[in-house]
């Protein structure tokens, strides 16, 4: 490739990679203040109950900023945030706490924030990336009446760390289940067959783990035959 | 001695070639990146889970599953809908798989077309239920009640 075809690929090509590292650094105006970021990505830690994380915002107008009322879309997200004016140039944070709950992956929520400076609301984004502890799938086990009773398999990944699976008992002795490892402490397949499908049955499938987290250590999957 | 300097030569002039198609390599990757970056969190927010209108979801017949907090689930629900969301995840699903069979469609549904909790309830219903009958209600519990009211 020749000199100046390479400038001429190089040079546009670095402006466009300069203009948009500053389009994302620079503040965010909307809703009369300017916003450090409206979207926020956070990585959680494996049993994070709760994660604390605030926008903060500046009012770079000439006139006093009302935020009138702060709106998650998920009751997960709180914010103890109560109407505040701000004077010009001064700044402000919006402190918010994420309640994990049962979520895990990547949780995308959004804020609607209210002010008197504009009729749109300001939307902030937020994604969490919760760790999935273990992923088992499926929970749920299905035979036909009358029909074969070919065995079936729940898949266990430990994808985060590596866990052990303790024991496996079918609440009712009509199930069989075994457990296969397919990655030592990592990977596994529950194997599990009605002895006969002649008769309408049902089962809770006990998984026992060696998971610290509670509600990877104990884990209900359903057996039906039906 | 001259042939070693034209040799030493060439090679550096190859090398800073290399270089250079690195360089612009790299600069095409970052731009990428930075695009994909830009654009990607939030196309998804749509996928993975059919949407039914309220129109469509009245002729059907669904197992309704409300993914909004237990108390606005208190304050007013579908008739028959069970309280599934990711608060806590395991007393609703457990319910769900003691009386759900396959065959029967489930319609999970939120406040508003504003949430995204719908969605993520019933793309981990179809994993964890192993089916992919599974829809979310267009509009919610707005549009539903909406419905309902005229």
């Amino acid at each position: 490739m020749k000199k100046t075809s390479w400038l001429i690929i190089l040079i546009p090509v670095s402006l466009l990679v300069l203009g948009g590292l500053w389009w994302r650094a620079k503040p965010v105006a909307s809703g009369g203040l300017n916003w450090k970021t409206c979207r926020q990505t956070h990585r959680l830690q494996a049993g994070d109950e709760k994660f604390s994380f605030e926008f903060s915002f500046e009012n770079a107008s000439k006139k006093p900023v009302t935020i009138k009322s702060v709106t998650p879309d998920c009751s997960c997200v709180s914010s103890s945030f109560a109407e505040t004016r701000y004077a010009p140039g001064q700044s402000g944070k919006i402190p918010f706490i994420f309640t994990v709950g049962s979520r895990y992956g990547k949780v995308k929520k959004t804020v609607r924030v209210i002010t008197d400076a504009s009729p749109q609301p300001v939307l902030l984004e937020l994604v969490f990336d919760v760790p999935v502890v273990l992923d088992i799938a499926p929970r749920l086990l299905f035979w036909k009446k009358g029909g074969s009773n070919d065995a079936q398999k729940i898949k266990i990944s430990a994808t985060d760390h590596p866990y052990r699976i303790l024991r496996v008992t079918a609440v009712n002795r009509a199930f069989q289940s075994e457990i296969h490892t397919v990655v030592e402490n990592r990977e596994f397949e529950i194997v599990v067959k009605p002895t006969d499908t002649q008769v309408a049955r049902s089962s809770e499938l006990i998984i026992q783990t060696d998971c610290p987290y509670a509600a990877w250590s104990y884990i209900v999957c359903h057996l039906r035959v039906e | 001695m001259r042939r070693g300097v034209t040799s030493s030569a060439t090679c550096a002039l190859n090398k800073s070639a290399h270089l250079r198609e690195a360089a612009f390599l790299l600069s095409l990757a970052l731009v990428v990146t930075l695009v994909l970056s830009l654009w990607h969190p939030w196309v998804d927010f749509q996928s993975g889970a059919g949407a039914v209108t309220v129109m469509e979801a009245n002729k059907g017949d669904w197992a309704w599953v409300d993914a909004r907090a237990r108390d606005e689930y208190l304050n007013g629900h579908v008739p028959g809908a069970l309280n599934l969301n990711e608060d806590d995840w395991e007393p609703g699903l457990q319910k769900l798989m003691a009386t759900w069979h396959p065959g029967r469609k489930i319609l999970v549904y939120c406040n508003s077309s504003r949430c995204n909790s719908s969605r993520s309830v019933a793309v981990r219903l179809r994993r964890e239920l192993g089916t992919e009958e599974i829809y979310v209600l267009t509009g919610g519990w707005e549009a539903w009640r909406l419905d309902q009211s005229r």
